[in-house]
């Protein structure tokens, strides 16, 4: 049973790295830290798929994984950003004209789970309720905080649209 | 299209795109100076307020920072105080000067051993006083000897 608890997990892992990648690259600015999320997902995901015995989505499971990894984090990066600073290896474009890389840059100055809820919502396309899910809340907090996200991006970005 | 759709639209252009790649190089990281200034003051200010109780602890640990004959070594104040009194005394008779030298020999070694338990418990008053007493003890002796024994 464990060896084939094993395969299920590696190809659960193989399966759904695309997805777990494009959250944890969503949520953290530095792709070092977006490699570490991923890994930590697929680690825990290997380890654990064996407890996930089909109750709800094994995408939903999955995902909820990768958000809670990429959230943690997210948060320990803050929590530490008094103390060290990040130098770009490569100087950033001054005005980037495109959108998808402007919105990026916007969501830096979102709180992380305005982040992740925002993420989840509008970049994955994921209803509310599984949104509240994977972020750990209730359908009515996740809803607030895509408002809250939305009416800063709308600040930050201005003539955006 | 609302400013709401259109970002629906561009964050699933960002998703597409981080599908492809992280958009960000990667970042150095590198402590604040900021940082480094206050763990200076708080190392400094943890310095100041630790090294007074330093300072005033009684036993042993005191008496090994500071070491046999340091600036504070309990031994070294006591026997300065009888350093003008001890002087050296020739004696011309052999036979006196062999039986001054005995009694000093056991004087110095009484007053070792006073030294070193002064050291060990400078805050002993008893190991204090007898350092005291063998000092005077050789002090009389001296005076004696002078004296013509």
């Amino acid at each position: 049973m464990p060896d084939t608890d094993t395969a299920e997990g590696t190809r659960t892992a193989t399966d759904f790295a695309p997805l777990v990648r494009r959250i944890a690259r969503a949520m953290l600015r530095d792709p070092h830290d977006a490699e570490d999320a991923e890994q930590e997902a697929l680690c825990l995901i290997l380890a654990h798929r064996a407890d996930f015995q089909d109750r709800g989505s094994l995408e939903g499971w999955v995902r909820r994984i990768a958000t809670r990894a990429s959230l943690r984090l997210l948060r320990r990066r803050r929590l530490w950003s008094w103390l060290v600073v990040e130098v770009p290896a490569a100087p950033a474009p001054s005005a980037d004209p495109d959108r998808s890389r402007r919105l990026y840059g916007a969501l830096d100055r979102l709180s992380a789970r305005e982040r992740a809820v925002f993420v989840l919502h509008y970049q994955e396309g994921l209803p509310f309720a599984d949104v509240a899910a994977a972020v750990g809340c209730r359908e009515g907090t996740a809803r607030n905080y895509a408002f809250r996200a939305s009416q800063k991006l709308r600040r930050l970005l201005g003539d955006f649209a | 299209m609302t400013w709401e759709d259109d970002l629906r639209t561009t964050a699933g252009e960002l998703g597409r795109r981080l599908d492809r790649a992280h958009p960000n190089p990667p970042a150095r990281r590198r402590v604040r100076p900021i940082a480094v200034a206050a763990a200076a003051l708080i190392l400094g200010c943890a310095a100041l307020v630790a090294w007074p109780a330093l300072r005033s602890l009684p036993s042993d640990v005191c008496t090994r920072q500071d070491g046999e004959g340091g600036p504070r070594d309990p031994a070294a104040a006591i026997e300065a105080q009888y350093a003008d009194q001890i002087t050296e005394l020739q004696i011309d008779d052999p036979e006196l000067r062999r039986e001054f030298q005995a009694a000093l020999a056991q004087v110095d070694r009484a007053i070792a051993l006073a030294k070193d338990a002064v050291r060990r418990s400078p805050n002993n008053a008893a190991f204090a006083e007898l350092c005291h007493l063998a000092h005077r003890a050789k002090v009389r002796l001296i005076q004696a000897y002078s004296q013509g024994g």
